[in-house]
């Protein structure tokens, strides 16, 4: 019996996705927008097939290797680059034959032949036009196109990464804002009392103890201070564990037991609040100043200042919620409060969130380029914001803040396209 | 006025951050002061002057009303001049957890360092001295015993090398006894701390209470009156910087305000109008696609074609145009508004396409009212309807909008007075970033956080104005189906 109504109910789930769907696919225009994206994600995994210094395969003093591959290897630690290969002139030498990515140059190659930007259109020094530089090339003779392809990564791992750490910000804060609202996150006396003072020592053990170790580790790199950070807030959990365990005796003390009613709602729209009033370039760059620029102090820095839009469509959403009758009945049927949140609440204000995330990530590309384009963003690498920022210094050199402008726009724009269309989509009234 | 302890807390914030940034700023503003090339000959002369300029910057102080850390590290510490010497200590004291003997060390140290430079300004010129500084410098920022007794050893052979070569001069051999006998002196002090360390003690928690008398509560108070401290570039008083600044981009972006505002509402009104129309889709598109236009791009753009960048020179690149005071009051319009076009274009565009959308969807709303279709079946030409009877129902929700539309402008300043070399709050901003200049940095996230938050309560007086429905004393959540 039970086997046959879950069928039931995953056949009614799917029907209602399935309808979501159809209605962003009778979207043209957001429909498009997805295919741009696949076909940009598809070009940022496969970058260094696209264009890349080195042949793709290649037969030469009767050996077949494949070069790219071998640099994955090398980079992965699996295999060692094999004898002699560590000089290879890889454009120099003569092959049996030899399959080029489309592009033959990496983003960063200085290409002595051409420098002082070349334009697509000029005489370039050039072998041959397999070796053209399509899109031209800057001031230090980089190839455009090439920074472009790889470009791609940064723009999409930035937008995609910066929104899912904003995306699990904006789900916590907006669901205790929502979910309790100002009169339901009740805690005993005992239970406050000992978490604000177990707060502190939490605080002592997990960073003023290990700051030390912290300021080492974002020093040497920022992954490995993230793991530190890690264990710093698992330490920190933990203490606060044992406060939650400490007051559960101390609760049967009747003074302690008294409940106070926190106003979740007031403080999480208090926090919001403060972000929302900064600027979120302003506080971007003065944040960006403190730490050495890199990819993921970018894509942390964007995701803490752009969680706000989500928190608040979460709050809006289960606060409107929490008071309909299914949640009621439930209540009604003693559910945990975690089912009721889990299963009930927050699967009906997922709807805005995924919408908010596709603007997101077009905000968050757009920051990204604003600040390589200023030069404080990432340095490490070249990306489209860094490209464009060439075309300042250079004068004459339209293909510079031609293409990589277009790239920036084009992308911006399929993914609004396509939050528009999710709009449209989720929203049951609308008659498309 | 609900915005105060937002302001507050964000000026935490921003305290916190400033104190947490690298690099000790009174060493910043002596290499920015010309008179410290003087300064930097005399060794005590320039001790002085650290000393008098970090009191006068306010960081001899505590920085917090209060302090959480570990028993191990004294709560004086923050008495010791020298930044490095500072952080160096600390980190000592952490790890050894002996205040008592590494205060002595220290001071062992410094007194070996004293006499070097008393030795070195009395102009007995040897090598082996400076180089003998050089080592006691790099000892008073290490930490570890392998660093240490590095330098230890290095400052040994450096003592003892200058026995042999110099020793005709018996006056410099009693200074040279000296220096032996005060850095046994450091070395036993090291080895006490070492002996007696006890790392247990960095375990228990502490908490320090300072008083009013603290970094914080100077900068907020102060703040608050209107000083907002030096910068450390130059040494002028942040206010009288930022005050300029603060006017300009105010100016451009109430310009670029009322310019949004005048064109977006007839396209919203004419879109509304034409609804599902070639013209009203044609406008949505536009506007669509201009709202995805990166607007530094767009400045970009427009300066290399049309601001004597390649091609065409119709505009001037940079800045706000030279005024004189030979000039008569129209020039300096026609100068000022020349300089302004391209900026305004780039400032205006962005919000156009939210500002019409919002007109356009007000627009429909009202259009699909009850008392239009009065007013059409009365026999009133379409036009009347349109302007007179919609358009102002539609329009004040409208004007609502600026708590948006303000904090946009103000955040847009900061790319396109980069771009545009306009001198106002943004640009003073980024290169204030550049210099790390962060009394400045602070101060501008300070203001337009304030502005901000003017923008928002100008938006909520004009909505209680526009619909007395609404009033602002009402205290419980108002949830929008939005």
């Amino acid at each position: 019996m039970s086997g046959m109504k879950d069928k039931k109910k995953t056949r009614k789930k799917l029907f209602s996705r399935n309808r979501v769907l159809t209605r962003f696919r009778r979207n043209k225009l957001a429909l498009m927008g997805a295919y741009f994206i696949l076909v940009l994600t598809l070009i940022a995994l496969l970058a260094d097939f696209i264009a890349y210094d080195k042949p793709i395969i290649a037969k030469f003093d009767d050996h077949l290797t494949s070069p790219i591959m071998l640099k994955y290897g090398v980079a992965l630690g699996i295999s060692e680059w094999p004898e002699g290969y560590h000089d290879v002139q890889w454009k120099e030498i003569e092959y049996d034959f030899a399959i080029w990515p489309l592009v033959r140059y990496m983003p960063y190659e200085l290409d002595y032949n051409n420098v002082h930007s070349v334009g697509p259109w000029e005489t370039q020094s050039i072998k041959s036009n397999w070796w053209r530089h399509w899109l031209g090339t800057d001031e230090l003779g980089r190839d455009t196109l090439s920074g472009l392809i790889h470009g791609t990564r940064i723009a999409l791992s930035v937008g995609i990464i910066a929104m899912a750490f904003a995306m699990l910000i904006g789900l916590f804060f907006g669901g205790l804002a929502g979910f309790y609202g100002d009169d339901k996150f009740k805690l005993s006396r005992a239970r406050l009392f000992s978490n604000l003072v177990f707060f502190l020592i939490a605080l002592f053990y997990a960073f003023v103890l290990r700051q030390y170790a912290l300021a080492d580790a974002l020093a040497n790199s920022i992954i490995s201070f993230l793991g530190q950070l890690l264990l710093s807030i698992l330490i920190f959990l933990m203490i606060m564990l044992a406060a939650n365990l400490l007051a559960l005796p101390l609760k049967k003390i009747p003074v302690l037991s008294k409940k106070i009613t926190i106003p979740m709602d007031l403080i999480i729209s208090r926090i919001i609040e403060l972000f929302v009033t900064v600027p979120t370039l302003i506080f971007i760059m003065a944040l960006v100043t403190i730490a050495k620029p890199s990819i993921f102090l970018v894509m942390v820095v964007i995701g803490l200042t752009s969680w706000t839009g989500i928190a608040r469509f979460v709050r809006a959403e289960l606060l409107k919620t929490r008071t309909l009758e299914y949640i009621e009945a439930a209540k009604a049927l003693g559910f945990s409060s975690s089912r009721m949140f889990f299963h009930h609440a927050l699967p009906n204000s997922i709807s805005p969130v995924i919408i908010s995330l596709a603007f997101g990530i077009a905000v968050a590309i757009l920051i990204e380029s604003t600040l390589s384009f200023l030069g404080i963003g990432i340095t490490e690498t070249v990306t489209w914001g860094s490209l464009l920022a060439a075309a300042r210094s250079t004068t004459g050199a339209w293909w510079l803040a031609l293409f990589p402008g277009i790239a920036i726009f084009l992308t911006v724009t399929m993914f609004n396209l396509i939050g528009d269309g999710l709009t449209d989509a989720f929203d049951p009234r609308s008659g498309r | 006025m609900i915005f105060i302890p937002t302001l507050f807390a964000i000026s935490l914030v921003t305290f916190f951050l400033s104190v947490s940034t690298p690099g000790d700023p009174v060493e910043t503003m002596l290499a920015g002061d010309e008179e410290s090339m003087v300064l930097r000959a005399d060794n005590a002369l320039r001790q002085a002057e650290y000393i008098r300029l970090r009191h006068k910057l306010g960081l001899d102080l505590p920085v917090f009303y209060f302090s959480l850390a570990t028993l191990a590290v004294s709560d004086t510490l923050y008495r010791l001049p020298v930044q490095s010497h500072r952080k160096n200590l600390k980190k000592l004291a952490y790890y050894y957890g002996t205040w008592g003997s590494i205060e002595a060390y220290y001071h062992s140290v410094i007194y070996f360092k004293s006499q070097i430079e008393s030795l070195i300004d009395s102009g007995v010129k040897a090598d082996e001295l400076i180089m003998l500084k050089r080592a006691v410098d790099e000892l008073l920022i290490s930490n570890n015993q392998v660093d240490i007794v590095r330098f230890f050893e290095l400052i040994n052979i450096i003592l003892y090398s200058i026995e042999t070569e110099q020793n005709e001069s018996v006056l410099f051999g009693a200074h040279q006894e000296k220096l032996k006998n005060s850095f046994e002196q450091v070395q036993d002090k090291y080895f006490t701390i070492l002996r007696k360390g006890k790392s247990i003690k960095r375990f228990i928690p502490t908490i320090h209470f300072h008083g009013f008398k603290n970094q914080y509560h100077k900068w907020i108070t102060r703040f608050l009156s209107g000083n907002m401290g030096i910068s450390y570039q130059d040494g002028r008083p942040v206010s009288s910087i930022i005050w300029g600044r603060v006017k300009v981009t105010l100016l451009i972006s109430i310009l670029a305000m009322f310019l949004t505002y005048l064109i977006s509402i007839p396209l919203g009104v004419r879109s509304a109008a034409k609804k599902g129309k070639f013209q009203d889709s044609l406008i949505s598109t536009t506007l669509f696609t201009l709202y995805s236009l990166p607007n530094f791009w767009i400045a970009t753009m427009l300066i290399a074609f049309l601001a004597c960048g390649d091609y065409l020179c119709w505009f001037p690149p940079y800045g706000l145009g030279e005024i004189t005071d030979s000039m008569s009051i129209g020039q300096r319009i026609s100068e000022t508004a020349l300089h302004l076009i391209l900026p305004l274009i780039c400032w205006v565009y962005p919000a156009l396409a939210f500002l019409s959308r919002q007109m356009r969807g007000g627009m429909i709303n009202v259009l699909n009212q009850d008392y239009i279709r009065t007013a059409r079946a009365k026999g009133l030409n379409e036009r009347r309807v349109l302007w007179s009877h919609s358009f102002r129902n539609a329009l004040l929700p409208i004007i609502t909008l600026i708590a948006n539309v303000f904090p946009m402008m103000i955040a847009g300043s900061v790319v396109l007075e980069i771009i545009f070399s306009i001198p106002g709050m943004g640009k003073l901003f980024f290169d204030s970033i550049l210099s790390q200049n962060y009394p400045i940095i602070f101060a501008v996230v300070m203001f337009s956080a304030f502005l901000t938050g003017i923008g928002y309560l100008v938006g909520d007086i004009l909505y209680v104005l526009a619909d007395p429905r609404i009033s602002l004393a009402r205290t419980k959540p108002k949830i929008t189906s939005e």
